[in-house]
């Protein structure tokens, strides 16, 4: 996403201004040097409009040079201050990084405009640096380390400038020492990352690796809410209290296994009693019976040998199974001579063998209750465990109230004195929302409200009866075991292309958007997020010989279809031929994902269709089973095994990795493949683009309008333009440019990306969506050269993308063959 | 004293205690000194079976010899050569069947080896049908790559070190980066 900073608002040169420039030019550039860049020498003697149009004047090279300066000087004390909050806050706070990405970014553009290659040089390092930063590869002294020295030899860089009248690659040539010094290696980042923007030109890949890196890192800092700290370490401390009782059922388990196996042993020993008993003699068997138990079976006999025992001086252990079978013997043969209890063989056997079986049954029973009582200690420590683990996710959570009090500040600053036509609704304030994806989600959420606010306030959109009525906005958030939902809703019509950027968002966090609208104009956006952003509940489905798993978040319902034993395909037909009936674009995933199909399915095999979480067309993706619910964690894959909808792997629990897919990015990258061959052609036009020999001067007068935040590039441009005889006008910001269209009514757009209040998508965004404005020409004019950067803008419907720096040749002859040519065609030129 | 491969486990049961150890002692001096058996190892060369012969592959790059997986992971928009992606050590890594790779040999069912290999943070499984034995070899003796074309095709001809006895020696530095940017540069459709 680009940056949207309303803090970062650039102040706009006024004729005060000029005049302080003009003071400062008559201070310090009394001369002129032959030695300065040829840009900026051919840029002088061109007429210089001014933005009322009333006055014109010329600005010499010298003025050139100083409002370059002025602006340079401006950033860098800018991106100083910046690292001196960074410094105070010792923490590397996102905003401060923004502020100096954005300067940078400024400044390595307006210097390549001027010709000073080595300050932006050592700008684009700084971004580097930054994201290195962002992808949490540098410590934060290092980044300090390396940021203020940077900034150092930005400003000595500008100081050669301002001195000598060009620019020192000393600086340049330190900084690179310095940078070798620290093991910052900028040249491998940026070789890796154009490598990658030109292996993997498809945005949500790009979106995706993003993710991966996120995943990787882990975020630049943990910040942990102390309530819900100390309540996981009182669970934490009331799972380790489990221990000892978990630990004397086990002992209570094994006691009982004990029991158990020595009364199944002493039945065991009974069994060849038993058999002998049919068909040896009655003495034999007991004798045997001795032999083996250890003692006379009867507890009278027992008594009645302990008597004879003390008569004759000998203590018999009745339970000792190794006594001497002679003494046995004599027992048994002393309790026959007594005659005192004349039990029958059989009836002592039976009886002990009852004992046995009585035995066995009780240790048995005694054995399930202390099983019983562990399974129930082991659930208590499971569900303690869970506790624990829900309360860890806790610990990096937000309430939904953060959201909340940023959209309301955002209303205040876009509507301004108007934001009491606007009424916002929050509920479900007290929702802990996981702060990684808190955080991915807020400028989204925040840039969709805005640019609703944009539309309705400024647009006119609403009607005479409308105008009189609020706008009213409704947030709500609500968390399942899984899931948390948040619903934004507006009491009027919102565009589905607004909403292009936060279902990117949505989508690469696992989650789907939908977009529902009520019979009242109301509509609602609603989001569902699965609560962690490494842990998440799928569905494993198998497709071919593969099993792939897929977030449940992104899933409406799952249409079943069971399938007979040597079903003919036509049922199968018939399957599909239902869910295109009910407007469904069915999709199979083994197609998309060209894996081989089995020629055989499983017998009783359920053929079944995802239903995916999308508004408009309902898809359908037919898998060959679903195997079963199940919770995942998600491992990133490498960089160059991402795919679209790809990036990360889960373990399927018997040592493979399968694949977890992102449906909704498969599904539009399923899209994008299709419109390749569009492209080329577009491609093919754009390079025979020039060749064709225009007039260099507009037939009649066209208006241009610049949207560009650096001071510099746009009087650049407003000076060339003006002396080819357009009518140029300016604007400082996305919202700027947008007053300045409804105003000025241009019949041409120089567009710039990164701009404070709407970044330049943004307000492409909205243009587009107007049909007023259906035949303005847009040409982004960034310095943005990724590809990434060029299909999005065609695809928000731009004519033409040219990167900075852009020569003047290139950048008239685009729009004098926009001008000429009204045949739509996407020119791209990057030098 | 006696090499080690001449005694039986006879001879050594039979040893004295005191006999034994002498005897293990001696023979463990035997053994050369560590640095050389370093320089030895990294010129050593494993011998992997292809269907048109067998190449050697550096063993100081192999990590790993492991029987090919019988599962694999498919990996959409991946290169024909590629099978897809295998568990290694909890991590998914790319499965490159190394005939296909340098010959355009296919045989998608066979069952053989898995040899991980790795240059810098890159790691790769290549799966051959068979592994021989290690071949010690001074790249000197190796005679210079005739060109494209007569082994492998021009498209593979950068991943060929050399020739040693006919055989082709696999560079892994210039071989991982080639299999890694081609499995990459497939997703621009």
């Amino acid at each position: 996403m680009d940056d949207f900073d309303t803090l970062d608002r650039q102040e706009e040169l006024s004729k005060d201004d000029l005049e302080v420039l003009q003071t400062f030019h008559n201070l310090d550039f009394s001369s002129s040097d032959p030695s300065f860049p040829s840009d900026v020498t051919a840029a002088t003697n061109q007429t210089y409009q001014s933005e009322s149009g009333q006055s014109e004047e010329m600005l010499s090279e010298d003025e050139m040079l100083a409002l370059f300066a002025t602006e340079a000087d401006e950033d860098i004390s800018a991106m100083q201050q910046a690292l001196q909050q960074l410094e105070l806050d010792k923490r590397l706070d996102s905003h401060e990084l923004t502020v100096l990405k954005r300067c940078a970014h400024k400044l390595a553009g307006t210097a390549g405009a001027i010709g000073c290659a080595s300050m932006s040089t050592i700008s684009r390092y700084i971004e580097t640096l930054i994201k290195l930063v962002e992808d949490s590869h540098l410590t934060f002294q290092t980044t300090l380390t390396a940021l203020s020295i940077s900034i150092k030899a930005l400003e000595t860089t500008l100081f050669s400038i301002v001195s000598n009248g060009f620019e020192s690659k000393n600086p340049l040539v330190d900084l690179e020492e310095e940078y070798k010094r620290l093991q910052i290696d900028v040249h491998a980042v940026h070789a890796i990352q154009s490598s990658l923007a030109d292996a993997k030109s498809d945005s949500s890949l790009e979106a995706g690796l993003q993710q991966t890196r996120e995943l990787e890192s882990g975020g630049l800092a943990l910040r942990i809410d102390p309530g819900h700290f100390k309540k996981m370490l009182e669970s934490a401390e009331n799972l380790i209290e489990l221990e000892t009782p978990v630990e004397h059922a086990q002992k209570q388990v094994e006691i009982a296994l004990n029991e158990l196996q020595f009364a199944q042993s002493r039945l065991r020993r009974l069994e060849p009693l038993l058999s002998s008993l049919l068909t040896f003699p009655a003495t034999s068997a007991l004798n045997s019976l001795i032999q083996d138990v250890g003692y006379p079976p009867s507890s009278l006999v027992a008594r009645i040998l302990q008597e004879a025992s003390i008569r004759s001086g000998y203590i018999p252990q009745t339970h000792s199974v190794g006594r001497p079978q002679s003494l046995l013997m004599q027992e048994a043969d002393l309790w026959d001579e007594m005659d005192i209890d004349r039990l029958s063989e059989t009836n002592v056997l039976a009886q002990t063998f009852t004992e046995a079986l009585n035995d066995v049954a009780l240790a048995m029973s005694r054995l399930q209750q202390a099983l019983k009582h562990l399974s129930t200690m082991v659930a208590q420590q499971a569900a303690q465990a869970h506790r624990v683990r829900q309360e860890a996710f806790l610990l990096r959570s937000f309430p939904f109230s953060m959201l909340a009090s940023r959209v309301q500040a955002a209303i205040d600053t876009v509507a301004g004195e108007q934001k009491g036509l606007i009424r916002l609704e929050v509920s479900g304030h007290a929702v802990d929302i996981n702060q990684d994806i808190l955080e991915k989600l807020m400028d989204p959420i925040v840039e969709v409200i805005q640019m609703q606010i944009v539309e309705v306030l400024y647009f006119n959109r609403r009607t005479e009866q409308e105008k009189d009525d609020r706008l009213q906005i409704v947030c709500k958030a609500y968390a399942t075991n899984n899931e948390i939902s948040i619903e934004i809703g507006f009491s009027q019509s919102i565009s589905s292309g607004l909403v292009a950027n936060l279902q990117d968002v949505v989508h690469h966090l696992y989650g789907s958007i939908t977009l529902q609208a009520k019979s009242n104009g109301n509509v609602t956006l609603q989001l569902r997020i699965p609560r962690s952003r490494r842990i998440i509940q799928g569905l494993l489905v198998r497709a071919g010989n593969q099993q792939v798993l897929v977030s449940v978040s992104q899933v409406k319902r799952i249409h079943f279809h069971k399938s007979e034993i040597h079903e003919q395909p036509a049922h199968i037909h018939n399957f599909q031929e239902t869910l295109l009936a009910e407007g469904y674009q069915v999709y199979q995933l083994n197609t998309l994902l060209g894996i081989p199909v089995q020629k055989q399915r499983a017998e009783n095999s359920i053929q079944a269709a995802l239903l995916l979480e999308l508004d408009h067309p309902g898809i359908a993706i037919e898998v060959d089973e679903v195997v079963k619910e199940v919770a995942f964690i998600l491992k990133p894959l490498s960089p160059y095994l991402c795919r679209p909808g790809i990036t990360s792997t889960a373990s399927d629990g018997n040592g493979n990795r399968v694949l977890v897919l992102n449906l909704p990015q498969i599904i539009q990258q399923q899209a994008l493949y299709q419109s390749i061959d569009g492209a080329k052609v577009e491609d093919d036009t754009a390079s025979g683009f020039g060749s064709s020999e225009q007039s260099s001067k507009p037939a009649v007068c066209r208006k241009i309008l610049i949207a560009d935040d650096s001071i510099f590039i746009r009087q650049s441009l407003h000076m060339n333009l003006s002396h080819e005889g357009y009518e140029v006008v300016e604007a400082i910001d996305g919202l700027e440019t947008l007053d300045q269209l409804s105003k000025e009514a241009p019949d041409l757009l120089l567009l710039d990306v990164e701009m404070p209040n709407l970044n330049g998508y943004d307000v492409l965004n909205i243009i587009r969506s107007h049909q007023e404005y259906s035949a303005l020409k847009i040409i982004m004019l960034t310095s943005r050269s990724s590809e990434k950067h060029k299909r999005r803008a065609r695809e928000l419907g731009a004519n033409a993308y040219l990167v900075k720096p852009c020569s003047y040749d290139d950048l008239l002859e685009t729009i004098s063959s926009l001008f000429g040519d009204e045949e739509e065609s996407f020119h791209e030129q990057v030098e | 004293m006696l090499p080690l491969h001449s005694l039986s486990a006879n001879d050594l049961e039979r040893m004295a205690d005191e006999e034994f150890w002498n005897y293990a002692r001696a023979y463990a001096n035997t053994v050369p000194p560590l640095s050389s058996e370093k320089d030895n190892y990294q010129d050593q060369y494993l011998e992997c079976e292809l269907s048109s012969g067998t190449c050697l592959i550096p063993l100081k790059d192999v990590i790993e010899i492991i029987p090919s997986p019988q599962q694999h992971t498919h990996l959409p928009l991946a290169p024909a050569w590629l099978r897809g992606l295998v568990s290694w050590r909890g991590e998914a890594i790319p499965l490159v069947e190394l005939d296909s790779y340098l010959n355009g040999v296919s045989d998608p069912f066979s069952s053989g080896m898995l040899v991980i290999v790795s240059y810098r943070a890159l790691t790769v499984g290549l799966f051959v049908p068979d592994i021989g034995l290690t071949t010690p070899v001074r790249f000197e003796q190796a005679q210079t790559f005739p060109g494209p074309g007569i082994f492998y095709t021009p498209v593979r001809a950068g991943v060929i070190k050399g020739i040693y006895a006919e055989e082709p020696v696999l560079d892994i530095s210039a071989l991982l980066p080639d299999v890694i940017r081609q499995i990459g540069m497939r997703t621009n459709g």
